[in-house]
């Protein structure tokens, strides 16, 4: 058979080769507002580290010769109705919020993720149970569904931090079950399984890997929820338990004081929650950015697009 | 010549979903009653256009999607009796080349991880070897081993489908099921994939399917052309005689459309008017009747079987 001249050699050289990968890390740093967030929860994970070295008070042992003081040289955030040092609390409080917002999203994600890649990979019976499931647990408002659930097991910040965390499931679920479906059609895939690996195989090194980005995106988002939600419950009394400072039960104790003019109580811990979330959501929105081009809003860096 | 691979009646109908319940009723009939036996060593390409059910059939033949129905005899062993795990172990005797080159491959890996999976999977190498054996498969594809830690978007196309033809070989297959392995590249470098493929089924002796709706590529590549139409083999020929002397309707009307390398002849066009029909309610009787030149009244009702004409040649129509 004759042979079709070969035209060209097989080293050719394309412009994606010449293409300089840029890290993911520098892409983000040149967003200023992801820094900015990142820098309000470097804060903010500094001072509940730092608390005790920080402040000379107690969180929990009540001064009752400074109660209700305005913000002042030295007390800076006032004090609460027992005389504790709002600041203080505000700080010692800051590792509940944020431990209780990262435990929460990592429990969704991990279980939202596994369950999403069962059902978008194996489908059938199994997945549209897993939908249906899904979709019953999004048809109740995010916070009244985490009340009842906190509810049921029974005060406590553990409860708390799972509830949080159940509500948050059917997001990964949705999500991850949508890639995993949009990721086994694709040929990759396909080799995989002519090669002969096994569907756990396929899942865990081929599906999964492809899949995260916009999982971690909408992980980082969720973060700012879990502790918008977890306050919530805490204000509602479904967390922690009173002498324990805690933004959320801050919030509740203090609400009685509006109305007198002792702002500061409410305020400080309202602030701190608004901050925090704040920060979570300019990273994840500057990640989304990085992470996922298409979406790449005005607010991220078109420079390095 | 021996038979590698016979495949009989093959059938892979999809349900058609109606309805809130999800009521099964009509079914598209992908691949409709395929019979084709291919001999060690030869080519066989498959033609058709879009939908007609080509890479279907190649799929099925390797499980990759499941068939309703039918025969698959490889060695003589019916392959659709195997149970998950011996079919797991039979895939490095029967592999696959894909069509898209960006999408065959994991973008997260590296080459070295994409070729060094067939070999993890079946034998136990030390990293040393493993390495070796990498580099190895890069050089029969004709890519250079240091090329081996960049991912896939740092190659281009042609390149890239080197990639999956390596990944194929890994594994020694004896047959190889090329779904379009050019026609996403450029017209330059599908000349040099072509030529790579055919060096390759010498040196290993491969036994290829090749699926294309490029006739050029085609005549080139083939020992004999099974040509398809809505998910049923119209016509079979070796590929001298297909291109020279071609019998269905349907098989001439594709070969007028080549285009000549000599202007001065001038050949008559068969033009194929309207579209394929809806492989869910495909056409009564011949499924071409709706678009042959040359129907007579009985083909709106009676099916054409496939039968052999001459030696090698067969065809499912009513005029032979």
């Amino acid at each position: 058979m004759e042979k079709i001249a070969a035209t060209a050699l097989v080293s050719q050289s394309s412009s994606e080769q010449e293409r300089k990968s840029v890290g993911i890390i520098r892409l983000l740093t040149s967003n200023r507002l992801s820094m900015i967030g990142l820098l309000l929860i470097i804060v903010w994970i500094a001072l509940a580290l730092l608390a005790p070295l920080l402040s000379p008070y107690s969180p929990i042992e009540p001064d009752v010769a400074n109660k209700l003081t305005p913000p002042s040289v030295s007390h800076w955030f006032g004090t609460d109705n027992f005389g504790r040092d709002i600041f203080t609390r505000i700080a010692y409080g800051a590792k509940y919020t944020i431990w209780s917002g990262v435990a929460a999203v990592a429990i969704s994600f991990c279980v939202g993720t596994i369950l999403g890649a069962i059902a978008g990979y194996y489908g059938g019976v199994l997945g549209s149970i897993i939908m249906r499931v899904m979709d019953m647990f999004l048809a109740f408002p995010a916070l009244v569904l985490a009340m009842a659930i906190a509810a049921s097991i029974g005060p406590g910040l553990t409860s708390a931090m799972i509830a949080v965390s159940v509500v948050g499931i059917p997001e990964y679920v949705r999500l991850m079950y949508g890639q995993t479906m949009l990721l086994r059609e694709k040929e990759f895939v396909e080799a995989g399984r002519a090669i002969g690996l096994k569907n756990s195989v396929i899942l865990f090194r081929h599906i999964l890997p492809n899949a995260l980005a916009p999982l971690i995106v909408r992980a980082t988002l969720g973060i700012g929820f879990a502790i918008l939600i977890s306050s919530s419950l805490n204000f509602l009394g479904l967390g922690v338990k009173p002498p324990i400072a805690e933004w959320g039960a801050m919030i509740a104790e203090g609400r009685q004081y509006i109305v007198s003019g002792e702002w500061w109580i409410v305020s400080f811990p309202g602030l701190a929650i608004a901050t925090s979330i704040l920060g979570f959501n300019l990273i994840g929105d500057g990640l989304r950015d990085v992470l996922d081009p298409r979406l790449r809003s005005s607010s991220g860096n078109k420079k390095n697009d | 010549m021996s038979v590698l691979l016979e495949v009989n009646n093959l059938k892979k109908h999809y349900p058609v979903r109606k309805g809130f319940f999800g009521k099964t009723g009509a079914v598209v009939k992908a691949v409709d009653g395929v019979s084709l036996s291919i001999k060690r060593g030869e080519t066989l390409a498959i033609v058709g256009e879009s939908g007609c059910g080509k890479s279907t059939m190649g799929r099925s033949i390797l499980r990759l999607i499941e068939p309703t129905d039918g025969e698959i005899l490889f060695e003589q062993d019916d392959i659709r009796k195997l149970n998950p795990d011996q079919m797991r172990r039979f895939r490095t005797k029967m592999q696959i080349v894909f069509q898209d080159p960006y999408a065959s491959l994991n973008p997260r890996w590296t080459i070295r991880e994409i070729l060094s999976e067939p070999f993890r999977l079946y034998e136990k190498l030390s990293a040393s070897e493993l390495k070796d054996r990498v580099s190895e498969l890069m050089q029969v594809v004709g890519l250079s081993p240091y090329q081996a830690d960049r991912f896939p978007h740092e190659f281009s196309g042609g390149q890239r489908q080197r990639v999956g033809i390596a990944r194929a070989l890994a594994l020694k297959p004896q047959f190889v099921v090329c779904d379009e392995p050019v026609s996403a590249l450029d017209v330059s470098i599908r000349a040099q994939v072509l030529n790579l493929m055919e060096d390759l089924q010498e040196q290993y002796s491969l036994t290829y399917m090749f699926i294309s709706h490029d006739l050029s590529v085609v005549k080139f590549i083939s020992d004999r052309v099974g040509v398809m139409y809505l998910g049923r083999l119209v016509e079979m020929a070796p590929t001298d005689d297909l291109f020279q002397n071609p019998l269905h309707p349907y098989t001439k009307a594709l070969i007028s459309a080549l285009p000549l390398p000599d202007t001065e002849v001038k050949r008559e066009r068969i033009i194929l008017s309207g579209d394929v029909p809806n492989p869910q309610h495909p056409p009564a009787g011949c499924a071409f009747h709706t678009r042959c030149p040359s129907a007579r009244p009985e083909c709106k009702s009676v099916t054409p079987e496939w039968k052999e004409v001459s030696p090698g040649r067969s065809v499912a129509c009513l005029l032979y």
